[in-house]
């Protein structure tokens, strides 16, 4: 039986971690290394790191965290933000990342995932997607950190990006992102639905019980949080032990 | 102990050399030459069949002459696809250790992407100290199709798949030890104690 994953983010700026609401807002969470170990010793089934940094000296430092970070992780890394080109692509998978992660750099250049898929694998290949509601229970593809909008529909993007070679989905929802209020259910069952790849939810995880609900009725395979972790608000096995009591496969 | 690691040009060789170095493994990276000093040879699971099918072409013989010479050698993942004749993947020829088609995953979301539990179903000294049930990390869209010997573990993803066989000194498994926390870690030590016998 394959298990749901719990998935801690670690979003970075200038080398530290920290957390924002509905895209804006940062507030310093902490360091990325220790906060890794952290989690990897909590129990997390995977580790996702974006860079949110604006800078260019915040890129390269990028580089030199990944490298860090994964050193001392025995459980799969997940990286992405400001991926821009195959040459970021590489520097990151070849600095011990497993996947990468791509957002705004696809939606301008698709073929950019066709690219990564043939010569790393569609496992390697995750496409972030930031989702923002619109009129009539549609939902609209954001670009830039959540800024520019796009006028593409979330579920057509996913299915084309997955047509492509993406091996996974990483759905955030802009309008649930940091105010732990729960995950948005109809967002993420309506995408799973429509792919045969798996998504990994995220935006809005407050509580055990919303990472349930996205597990559930959200049919998402994996749920992704950071502040309920960051602040200590619940660690990583209390989650899977609510999970695994309400009968969620999940790995203990 | 000396571990050689297949580098086909697929990136993230990273978690492996660092997983083997964390339970006091010697690293050697083989690009071309197999270095005779090697006691274990791995191909790792990164990157697609073709690609890597291509890559491994030009040491293809010299991998064929260190397993007929005794060597122990490992195949991860995709490296476990590359045992086999061929796969749906892509085109060229993999080793041709095991007999079988790489096929397509043909239940469930593809990839199986995540921690399933996998089965022991025939006791292997590789499997020692770890319960018959573990959760390992799997990430591929093929398995090989194989009923053959040697079939240690299986993983069931709406249809049974190998998760680990060990036939003489052929040893390969679809998931990634090496991404698989302390049972992983277990594992890999495990295989080093074989070789070691």
């Amino acid at each position: 039986m394959l298990a749901k994953r719990i998935i801690p983010c670690l979003d970075i700026d200038g080398g530290k971690v920290v957390k924002g609401r509905m895209f804006n807002d940062l507030i310093v969470a902490g360091d990325p290394l220790e906060l890794a170990m952290n989690y990897r010793d909590q129990g997390a089934d995977e580790l996702v790191l974006l860079d949110i940094s604006a800078t260019v000296q915040g890129r390269k430092t990028m580089v030199e965290l990944v490298k860090r970070i994964a050193g001392v992780l025995d459980i799969p890394f997940t990286v992405g933000g400001g991926v821009r080109n195959l040459d970021d692509a590489r520097a990151v998978l070849w600095n011990g990342a497993d996947k990468v992660s791509v957002n705004t750099a696809a939606v301008k250049n698709p073929e950019m995932i066709t690219s990564l898929a043939e010569v790393y694998g569609a496992q390697s290949v995750v496409v972030s997607i930031d989702a923002r509601k619109v009129k009539n229970e549609n939902y609209e593809v954001y670009i830039e950190g959540g800024h520019k909008a796009t006028g593409l529909d979330v579920i057509e993007w996913a299915i084309r990006a997955t047509e492509l070679g993406a091996g996974e989905i990483l759905l955030t929802s802009i309008d649930m992102d940091g105010t732990e209020e729960g995950y948005d259910i109809a967002l993420t069952s309506k995408v799973s639905k429509s792919l045969a790849v798996p998504v990994i939810a995220s935006g809005g995880g407050g509580s055990p019980d919303h990472i349930y609900r996205v597990l559930t009725e959200g049919l998402a395979d994996a749920a992704l949080a950071a502040s309920i972790f960051h602040f200590n608000k619940y660690s990583i096995g209390k989650v899977k032990e609510y999970l695994k009591e309400r009968g969620v496969p999940i790995r203990i | 102990m000396i571990i050689g690691i297949i580098d086909y040009g697929a990136s993230n060789l990273f978690s492996l050399k660092a997983a083997f170095e964390r339970i006091g493994g010697s690293v050697k990276m083989v690009e071309s030459n197999i270095p005779y000093e090697l006691d274990l040879l791995v191909m790792p699971g990164v990157g697609s069949f073709g690609q890597a099918a291509s890559s491994i072409e030009h040491i293809r013989e010299s991998v064929i002459d260190f397993i007929n010479n005794g060597g122990t050698f490992v195949g991860i993942c995709l490296g476990l696809h590359l045992m086999f004749e061929s796969s749906e993947e892509g085109p060229g020829r993999g080793l041709g250790l095991l007999a079988g088609q790489v096929k397509r995953i043909r239940s469930g979301k593809v990839p199986h992407m995540g921690w399933s539990e996998t089965r022991l179903i025939e006791n292997s000294d590789l499997w020692d100290g770890l319960k018959n049930v573990e959760y390992f990390y799997y990430a591929h869209s093929y398995f090989p199709e194989y009923f053959g010997d040697g079939i240690k573990a299986l993983v069931d993803y709406g249809e049974k798949m190998p998760a680990m066989v060990q036939k003489g000194n052929l040893i390969g498994v679809q998931f990634h030890p090496e991404k698989s926390g302390i049972p992983g870690q277990l594992l890999l030590r495990n295989i080093i104690n074989t070789v070691k016998k």
